[in-house]
């Protein structure tokens, strides 16, 4: 029992431990890339995936007022839709003055979810590298 | 020989008591230190040591526009420290002060309100803030407080970021300025230390599409030129809270500003009463440990 509980253990973190690396060498252009084999819903439903995870991490991306969750709902509505581009709201519920065409959209929605996260987990291993009297010399 | 005991018993177990209490804040004064080296290193001869804190800037610059020879206790008035042409505007500015109608607003709610003067008997507290509630194991800033007593007294919470918050914040600043109180953070348990470090990690981590840390524009940054503006330095960064931004038209408080930070920085901003948000501004405050309180005050 105790042998079982131990792998199960191990096993956990082994596999946490390799999700938690999988953010930082996750190949994001080919990731995001919208092509033949890669289509928009599923680069969309990529970046819904893995912007629910920087939203709870709390490492969101925001560009110009627009939330990332909010560019991940314009492409989706696109598509329902069949626009060829998008006007995200602002994080205050009002039309932002971002405009793009929907498959740039959407490429850019998915690496910035994959990137919030692939940040966070790098700069966990680097941010004392900045602070004065701990890594950082001059 | 028994009160001989009893009295080495109390005076060891004081002195230990002490030494642990002094602990908490062992790691976070080795830091404030190490801060205040680095900066009076970066401002004690600019044009000379160009290669290693200024690569960026011009001769010109460093030669005309950023003073040399800085001491701790003059970083508390932000850029306009070291920003030679920034000063003389600003000190423009401060002969007619636009938040001087705020401080007054502030007075008038707070001698308005039973509530507020039963929660903050003493008014001069603008450098006590954030503390270490021991009992909550939680930061407690300023603002959170404002807001708790009001609720407490039934009353609605008000905006976090300006109008009320920022005149009454304002109020209480400027009495503790004209008190001569410095800032006086304390660390007073492990649960504080955790938070004071989670703090410091949030303020050196690289967030948001950008990528940008606020140590890069404010710790290492700091007297660099980002188009005309000279980013000014963490040290000293919690003293003049709230102010008057010529860019908001108006006051607003230490959580306003921060927002806007990491927004700047490509990031969904932490709320104002969030725990990261109140670990951050915690930390901040400790690095401005022992400088004069001189807010409300104005910046662009």
């Amino acid at each position: 029992m105790k042998k079982l509980s131990t792998t199960f253990l191990l096993t956990v973190a082994l596999g946490s431990s390799v999700f938690a690396s999988d953010y930082m060498a996750m190949d994001i252009e080919k990731t995001c890339n919208i092509t033949a084999s890669n289509s928009i819903d599923k680069v969309i439903a990529t970046a819904q995936k893995y912007n629910d995870i920087a939203i709870k991490e709390k490492v969101e991306f925001r560009r110009l007022d627009v939330n990332n969750r909010d560019l991940i709902i314009s492409v989706q509505e696109g598509i329902k839709s069949g626009a060829k581009e998008v006007n995200p709201m602002g994080f205050k519920g009002k039309p932002s003055s971002t405009k793009l065409p929907i498959d740039y959209a959407a490429q850019r929605a998915c690496k910035f979810a994959i990137s919030a996260l692939a940040f966070q987990q790098e700069t966990k291993q680097t941010w004392r590298e900045a602070v004065p009297g701990d890594g950082y010399k001059y | 020989m028994l009160s001989k005991i009893i009295k080495g018993s109390v005076i060891a177990a004081l002195a230990a008591s002490a030494v642990v209490a002094a602990d908490f804040n062992a790691q976070a004064e080795k830091d404030r230190l190490a801060l205040i080296k680095y900066f009076e290193a970066k401002f004690a001869d600019p044009e000379k040591n160009a290669a290693t804190f200024f690569p960026y800037s011009t001769e010109d610059e460093l030669k005309n526009n950023i003073k040399k020879g800085l001491k701790f206790e003059d970083f508390g008035i932000g850029n306009y420290a070291f920003n030679t042409a920034g000063l003389a505007t600003y000190n423009e500015l401060k002969e007619m002060p636009p938040y001087e109608e705020n401080i007054e607003k502030g007075e008038a709610l707070y001698n308005d309100s039973a509530a507020l003067q039963k929660c903050f008997p003493d008014v001069t507290i603008g450098g006590d803030y954030p503390y270490f509630d021991t009992t909550k194991n939680e930061v407690v800033t300023l603002t959170t407080a404002i807001n708790a007593c009001l609720t407490a007294a039934g009353e609605k919470k008000w905006n976090e970021m300006k109008g009320e918050m920022a005149d009454l914040e304002a109020y209480f600043a400027f009495q503790t300025a004209e008190a001569g109180k410095k800032v006086d953070i304390k660390i007073p348990s492990a649960a504080a230390a955790e938070a004071y470090e989670r703090g410091k990690e949030f303020y050196y981590s690289q967030r948001g599409y950008l990528k940008l840390s606020c140590a890069e524009c404010h710790v290492q940054g700091a007297g660099q030129r980002v188009r005309n503006e000279s980013l000014s330095q963490l040290l000293g960064h919690t003293t003049h809270f709230p102010v008057y931004r010529l860019k908001w038209q108006g006051l607003g408080t230490i959580e306003r500003r921060m927002e806007g930070c990491v927004k700047d920085q490509g990031q969904n901003p932490p709320k104002t009463d969030s725990q990261e948000m109140k670990e951050l501004i915690y930390f901040m405050s400790y690095m401005s440990n022992g400088m004069a309180i001189d807010g409300p005050d104005i910046r662009k």
